[in-house]
């Protein structure tokens, strides 16, 4: 029994992945789609429910060398806040950084579709045309 | 609980003479088990098997041509504010649907209009996102391929008799 327990902990050892602290919640929508989310070279774009975009290279580390997070008052790292308007140079930006950078647009499922639509414009604008919106696994 | 013994100088060495004085060693295991089974709760409660799932959108070139579409042809979407649902063909009025009931309209449009079926949705910008995910993924369960996301502006906003609240 014991050699079974130990067996299940190395597994779920080398298993979980953590999830890396997010300072926004993100309530995702549900669907039916069945597509895998790539896990490198991303760059996610993420509305929250208050309308806040951010943008993510998915590493802290990455974050705040390109300035999509910088440290508050408290010495921790905080994502920084954009508006549409500077979209378009920051992820061209990114894109410069990691030419195989794939787009993941990631809104909470109250956010406003406003927010989402500028997103979308701004990557029809630089002509990124293809995107990922992360969503959940419908239960039906 | 679990403890692991020597065994003791007297089952050993039968023909042998008897070694006097030798302690028998107990090791107490139950303390790393304990924490063996603790660590082994923790990975299995943080552990997330179920990743995100991922829908792929790929939006038309900027400088995309135009297509004329019989009206007969053409379901209009329109969803105002926070999340209801109205549609409508060609130049009809809009009516409100319920968004169980979207299913039964797609595959009622598609079997009229098979292939050429376009599909025009029009969200507020003040409709939630939710929305707008909930349509384009009724519309890949449908296959219906063709659908335009245009702006949802004043002239939606009027026939829709919502008094600029959508905009």
């Amino acid at each position: 029994m014991v050699d079974v327990a130990f067996l299940l902990l190395i597994f779920f050892m080398s298993t979980t992945q953590f999830k890396p602290p997010e300072n926004v919640q993100i309530n995702l929508p549900d669907s039916h789609s069945s597509l895998k989310l790539p896990e490198s070279d991303v760059l996610i774009i993420s509305v929250s429910k208050d309308n806040r975009i951010n943008l993510s290279l998915g590493a802290p580390r990455l974050d705040a060398q390109i300035g999509f997070m910088k440290p508050n008052e408290e010495g921790l790292l905080r994502s920084v806040d954009f508006v549409p308007e500077d979209l378009g140079e920051k992820i061209m930006q990114a894109r410069l950084s990691n030419l195989k950078i794939r787009l993941i647009v990631k809104a909470d499922k109250d956010a406003e579709y406003g927010y989402v639509e500028d997103v979308m414009g701004v990557l029809q604008k630089i002509n990124m045309n293809r995107f990922n919106m992360v969503t959940e696994l419908e239960k039906d | 609980m679990g403890a692991v013994d020597t065994p003791s100088g007297s089952s050993r060495g039968a023909g042998g003479k008897k070694k006097k004085g030798r302690v028998a060693i107990r090791i107490d295991m139950t303390p790393m088990v304990d924490v063996a089974f603790l660590l082994l709760i923790f990975f299995m409660v943080t552990t997330v098997f179920r990743l995100p799932q991922a829908m792929e959108i790929n939006l038309p070139p900027e400088a995309a041509g135009e297509a004329e579409v019989n009206e007969r042809n053409l379901l209009y979407l329109r969803v105002a504010p926070p999340d209801s649902l109205w549609f409508n063909v060609g130049f009809d009025k809009p009516a409100p649907l319920t968004w169980d009931g979207l299913r039964g309209v797609l595959d009622e449009r598609k079997a009229v209009s098979g292939d050429r079926l376009t599909i025009v949705a029009k969200i507020s910008r003040k409709a939630r996102y939710a929305t707008m995910v909930d349509l384009l993924d009724e519309f890949n369960v449908a296959k219906t391929t063709r659908f335009s996301i245009l702006r949802f502006d004043a002239s939606d906003d009027s026939l829709l008799g919502l008094k600029g609240q959508g905009l």
